[in-house]
């Protein structure tokens, strides 16, 4: 099975007078198809692990292998083409460009990826419509709420179809219903097939759709937990029995 | 590049205003750069282009009686002549117009007719191996009683074809009909050389001979190195050689002619040339400024668009096209905005010449003026763009805001002990937290500022100038000139009669063979106190004895003199010694003449008497009564002119134009401080709001952002205005030397303290107008929109 | 304890019998409840000796026989109604035992307990998330606040865990040795 990604012995420090390890010689591998949740509390790492594997920074030292791609040594300008096709990008704050309508946010990602004007503009509008925000299509991203904008984050991150869809705290911003939605439409898309790693303080956002939730604390990986499929009643039932026994 | 595209058309879309600034800013820069190349390439390229139609005469020679016929058409085969036309026999002579117009009658009836100077040339044919003339109304001479004129001697004096001039000779007058007018591409226009040359038939010239009359000849030369006055006066060097002694007359060099045609344009295109780089180097700032502030807003989106996959260089791309965009628009209606505007003044120019106006579009120019546009713009944008684009994504979005800078804390504690109202100190204080952006709007203050202290600065130095006799050739109310005939001292004598007659000095001409310089200087010789009507000398003193003279500084140079100096030279041949005493102003000739005293004359021409008398009334005379008595006295050998002091068109239009371009870099200055104003006011609308939560009310907050731009503005002022004052005695020098003649900066006050104090304050007022709508905003955005968290 | 005051406020709303009783209390739940029939008839029959139901209708067949609520069990219940719950605290004192022994004993991996114990609680949460979807599906928005609950309790144990590795993990670096 092919590793979407494979960090080695990844160290970042930030010498801002007193030395801070953010990150400890993290070893990690994402397998193709996988919906893996890293979990920490704020200060754990997980969002510079995040951006390690985005490309948005770089490692003191180790290896960082995304897609297939190493990351060490390129410069700006290879990350940015990196970040085009091999990954997707869905923010807690959504980070879209309002001066540009929902459809020209998702086109300016595949138009970086040279895609032609009449192909992108085809898997754009696809996608936003199976986001089901294909009517708001031309509208500004002031004038939409905040599920709407995170939907079009999202068809924005993967308009590319890129290996690995990362989301960081993709729900931070929303109110639950519609944090509930996302999650769905994320776990969805992991079900087609979808790699997708969230990045999350939320054990419960963590736990829901995620088949592994990689346990973060200081900067090292203190727990690598498989979880199985939910069960749902029965969890419950055995609460009850518990309870009787007392 | 797409995806760039569309990012840059987005954000132009919605951030209007700034691209408003710009698109202004290069309107303005672009339409005056657009104006000076225009009128460069043009009014030059008219007169080669007049002067290769006609086949010009690099030099046009006048030869004194001396020579033959035969001799003179020899030197036509002297070494480096490539053309020689004439020799064709000359004479100075004096007509009288015919025809009175209704409106002259009175006056006719009063002084006589008006008499005219005129150098006659006898010439069969309009054209030939050099020298051709243009003809430009009527026909040429078909028979012996025609005359054809210059057309600027024709439009000057209203004389039209058809009508007949009077030639004066001796007692008779011998009509002579006005058959054309024609354009000589080596002739001044009227105003500026006198007398002006006229053309009869060869067999009709010796008619017009009167007695006392010295004729001459005329040739029309053409060299093959004469590209410099030095080169044409070794042209000539081998055409004496072949002629008796002496009989070298005036030398009229085309190179002079050309200068003058040019020196309208001249001195604007220098004024023009100066401002266009002002204006571009403002626009420049403008734009450093403006993209750096766009840097500073756009952090969030430059940091959201390198983490979806801008490269660097995509990012610069998109912001160098977000300037380009609006600039070029700019230019599309700023380039004919200047080409309009120049169309007066170039057809002003080809008028002059006799040629068709030129094409509208100078190509050079406007291609000039693009390019010139977009480097500017480019590299002013490039420049912060390309910090922007090696900004760390993570940093920029995690942030959301810019680092500010580090406050000026040396500056906020000197504020505070000032014990200003906290409003104040809190705009003080945001006008440095950005030091490189007060930087570039302090400078484009600064710019203003000087340019407008400039323009008022000049505009009083003109006027004070064209009313100081010792820069307009002396204060006289009256001139007569008296024929031949009438006895000088009897002019005198009714002159020194007149109770009005405050000071009487009498001028006359003559050429002077100065030591070390081949070509004759044209001088003048003064007879009584010139300094009485008010001539003195800027350096040393006037002359007060034979043998001393003044002269401007063209003089001086061409000679290598400083006052104090001895010369030799000779005069009609005679040797004499002479002592430069003072340096003095005057343009003609662009400054290659001599001023002495009469005595001097004397001594080499013994027999010579001044035939021009200028005479300065008391105060609250008549001058038209006084004219009146004069003339009774003999109204057929005497001309009475009153003179009046009209402005040198060219100052007119120099002052005009250096008023507006003022202007157009005050509003640049004003949109300077705009712009600042507004990003600091966006930048801060955080903290804004914070304050306003806290109780501060919207005059506060105005009287804020207004501080902050009046201080902007005072800095930009107190710098520019010396700025100013040393421009404005740099270009006054400039266009001194353009005559020929130098000003000290002593000699004159064109400011004064009370003036200066004003222009600060006026630059503090536009700032702070600058400033207000920014400030409105400020203060009656909504706290609550604002400080709620995104 | 609930079955008593939940059998009583299911009677409130109607007479029911014992088979009724049973099916609408498990449907209170969701289904995430058995109940046995017997326990219903005991805690009744408990209920009635208590004075708090009363039998309705004529005397029959056990399976057919109505109960009500009496004016008592009425008061009783609104009492209950009003009154908070005092649970007492959970002390994980089973949890609390092992870590302890751990350190102690010095045998036994602390980390490794932990670690299963967070496993525990992850798929737990996992588990309730998914029936916290399934009664929003069904539009019971009452069993979405129990199920709410739990989730927060689980959360809170998650977050007992994480509290315990710390403080293991600095009381490990203080003494500078390796931990078993």
């Amino acid at each position: 099975m092919t590793q979407v990604i494979e960090l080695t012995q990844v160290s970042k420090v930030y010498n801002g007078g007193a030395a801070q390890t953010a990150l400890d010689g993290i070893s990690m591998s994402v397998a193709s198809g996988e919906f893996v949740a890293v979990m920490g509390p704020s200060g754990s790492g997980k969002s510079t692990l995040l951006n390690m594997v985005a490309g948005l920074d770089r490692p003191t030292s180790g290896r960082v292998c995304v897609g297939g791609r190493d990351l060490t040594g390129l410069s700006e300008g290879e990350l940015a083409k990196f970040r085009r096709t091999h990954v997707g990008i869905v923010f807690q704050f959504f980070h879209l460009l309002n001066d540009l309508t929902v459809l020209d946010n998702v086109l300016v990602a595949a138009e970086l990826a040279g895609i032609k004007r009449s192909a992108a503009r085809q898997q754009a509008t696809a996608l936003l419509a199976r986001l089901e925000i294909a009517d708001k299509a031309d509208v500004y991203p002031a004038e939409l709420s905040g599920g709407q904008r995170q939907r079009v984050a999202i068809a924005r991150a993967l308009v590319n179809r890129p290996p690995l869809l990362l989301a960081d705290e993709p729900t931070g911003a929303l109110d639950s219903r519609s944090g509930d939605q996302i999650m769905e439409l994320i776990a969805a898309i992991n079900a087609s097939g979808q790699t997708v790693v969230l990045v999350t303080h939320d054990a419960k956002l963590a736990a829901r759709h995620a088949q592994r939730v990689i346990s973060m604390s200081d900067g090292r990986i203190v727990d690598d937990a498989v979880l199985e499929p939910a069960a749902g009643t029965r969890s419950l039932l055995t609460f009850q029995r518990e309870e009787a026994r007392r | 590049m797409t995806a760039v595209w569309r990012k840059t058309l987005a954000s132009l879309r919605r951030r209007r205003l700034q691209a408003v600034i710009i698109g202004l800013v290069v309107l303005l820069a672009a339409g005056t750069a657009t104006l000076a190349l225009t009128l460069l390439f043009g009014s030059t390229n008219a007169y080669d282009q007049a002067f290769a139609q006609q086949r010009g005469a690099h030099v046009l020679q006048e030869f004194t009686g001396g020579a033959t016929t035969v001799q003179l058409a020899h030197t036509a085969r002297a070494p480096g002549v490539t053309a020689a036309a004439g020799p064709w026999r000359t004479d100075n002579i004096t007509v009288e117009p015919a025809r009175v117009p209704p409106d002259e009658r009175q006056m006719v009836a009063d002084f006589g007719p008006p008499k005219l100077g005129l150098e006659v040339v006898g010439r069969a044919s309009p054209a030939g191996p050099a020298d051709d003339l243009r003809l430009v109304a009527g026909h040429w001479l078909r028979s012996g009683n025609q005359i054809v004129l210059t057309r600027s001697f024709a439009l000057a004096q209203s004389l039209a074809v058809g009508e007949t001039l009077n030639a004066v000779v001796g007692s008779r007058r011998v009509p002579l009909i006005i058959a054309g007018e024609v354009i000589d591409v080596d002739e001044m226009d009227a105003a500026n050389q006198s007398p002006q040359h006229a053309w009869v038939l060869p067999a009709t010239l010796p008619r017009l001979i009167g007695p006392g009359d010295q004729p001459g000849y005329e040739m029309a030369y053409r060299f093959r190195h004469a590209a410099t006055n030095a080169a044409l006066r070794a042209d000539l060097v081998p055409i004496k050689a072949l002629l008796p002694a002496g009989a070298l007359g005036f030398t009229r060099s085309y190179i002079d002619v050309r200068n003058n045609y040019n020196i309208t344009s001249a001195l604007v295109l220098t004024f023009l040339l100066a401002f266009s780089v002002f204006a571009l180097g403002a626009a420049a700032l403008i734009v450093a400024n403006i993209v750096t502030g766009a840097v500073l807003a756009g952090f969030r989106d430059i940091g959201i668009m390198k983490a979806i996959g801008f490269t660097p260089g995509q990012v610069v791309q998109m912001l160098v096209l977000q300037m380009l965009v609006p600039a070029l628009i700019a230019c599309v209606v700023g380039i004919p905005l200047g080409l309009l505007l120049s169309r007066p003044l170039v057809t002003q120019s080809a008028d002059a010449l006799g040629l068709p106006p030129p094409a509208a579009l100078s190509l050079p120019a406007v291609l000039l003026v693009i390019a010139g546009v977009v480097t500017v713009v480019a590299v002013s944008a490039a420049l912060p763009a390309w910090r922007a684009g090696r900004l760390s994504p993570v940093r920029a979005i995690v942030s959301g805001t810019a680092p500010q800078g580090r406050k000026a804390v040396g500056l906020a504690r000197a504020l505070d002990r000032l014990h200003l109202p906290p409003t104040v100190r809190l705009g003080a204080g945001q006008a440095f937290a950005r030091p490189l952006r007060a930087g570039f709007t302090a400078v484009a203050v600064l710019v203003g500022v000087a340019t407008v202290t400039f323009a008022v600065g000049l505009r009083t130095t003109l006027m004070h100038g064209l009313n100081d006799p010792a820069f307009n050739g002396g204060d006289y109310q009256i001139e007569v000139s008296r024929l031949m005939q009438y006895p000088d001292a009897r002019l005198m004598h009714t002159l020194r009669a007149q109770p009005q007659t405050q000071a009487i000095v009498a001028r006359d001409w003559a050429s002077v063979q100065v030591n070390g310089i081949s070509q004759p200087v044209q001088s003048v010789f003064t007879r009584g106190d010139a300094t009485k009507l008010g001539l003195r000398a800027l350096q040393g003193r006037w002359y007060a004895a034979p043998g001393e003279a003044v002269a401007p500084e063209a003089f001086m140079k061409e000679a290598h003199l400083r006052v104090g100096d001895y010369f030799t030279g000779s005069i009609n041949g005679r040797r004499l010694r002479f002592h430069l005493v003072g340096m003095m102003f005057d343009t003609a000739e662009f400054g290659r003449i001599l001023y002495m005293d009469f005595s001097t004359l004397h001594r080499a021409m013994p027999g010579e008497v001044p035939a021009d008398y200028l005479v300065r009334l008391r105060p609250r005379s008549d001058p038209t009564a006084y004219a009146i008595r004069v003339n009774r006295t003999s109204r057929a050998d005497l001309t009475v002119n009153i003179q009046n002091n009209t402005a040198s068109s060219v100052i007119a239009t120099v002052n005009d134009v250096v008023l507006v371009l003022a202007l157009v870099l005050a509003v640049i200055a004003a949109a300077a401080v705009f712009n600042t104003v507004l990003l600091n006011t966006r930048e801060r609308v955080r903290d804004t709001a914070v304050l306003k939560a806290v109780g501060m009310a919207p005059r506060q907050a105005i009287l804020m952002v207004a501080t902050s731009a009046a201080i902007l503005g005072l800095i930009g002022g107190i710098l520019g205005i010396p700025a100013g004052v040393v421009l404005h005695g740099v270009i006054l020098q400039l266009m001194a030397n353009l005559v020929g003649n130098t000003i000290s900066p002593l000699q004159y006050q064109a400011f004064s303290a009370p003036l200066l104090l004003g222009l600060v304050i006026a630059g503090m007022l536009v700032a702070v107008l600058g400033a207000l709508l920014p400030a409105r905003w400020a203060a009656y955005t909504g706290v609550a929109e604002v400080l709620h968290a995104e | 304890m609930s079955l008593r005051y939940g059998i009583l406020g299911l009677l409130a709303e109607q007479p029911l019998h014992g088979y009724e009783v049973k099916t609408r209390y498990e449907a209170l739940f969701g289904g995430t409840w058995d109940l046995n029939i017997g326990q219903v008839y005991t805690t009744l029959q408990r209920l009635e000796r208590d004075g708090l139901v009363g039998e309705v209708g004529e005397r029959g067949d056990r399976g057919k026989q109505r109960y009500d609520l009496t004016p008592a069990g009425r008061d009783a219940l609104h009492d209950w109604l009003q009154t908070p719950e005092e649970e007492p605290p959970q002390l994980r004192q089973d949890i609390y035992l092992k870590l302890l022994l751990i350190s102690r004993l010095a045998n036994g991996n602390l980390d490794t307990l932990l670690a299963r114990q967070r496993r525990v609680y992850l798929q737990r949460l996992k588990d309730l998330g998914e029936l916290e979807h399934q009664a929003r599906r069904q539009g019971r928005d009452d069993l979405v606040l129990l199920v709410q609950g739990a989730i927060l309790h689980t959360e809170a144990d998650l977050k007992w865990i994480d509290v315990c590795a710390d403080e293991s993990r600095r009381a490990a670096h203080s003494i500078g040795g390796t931990h078993q």
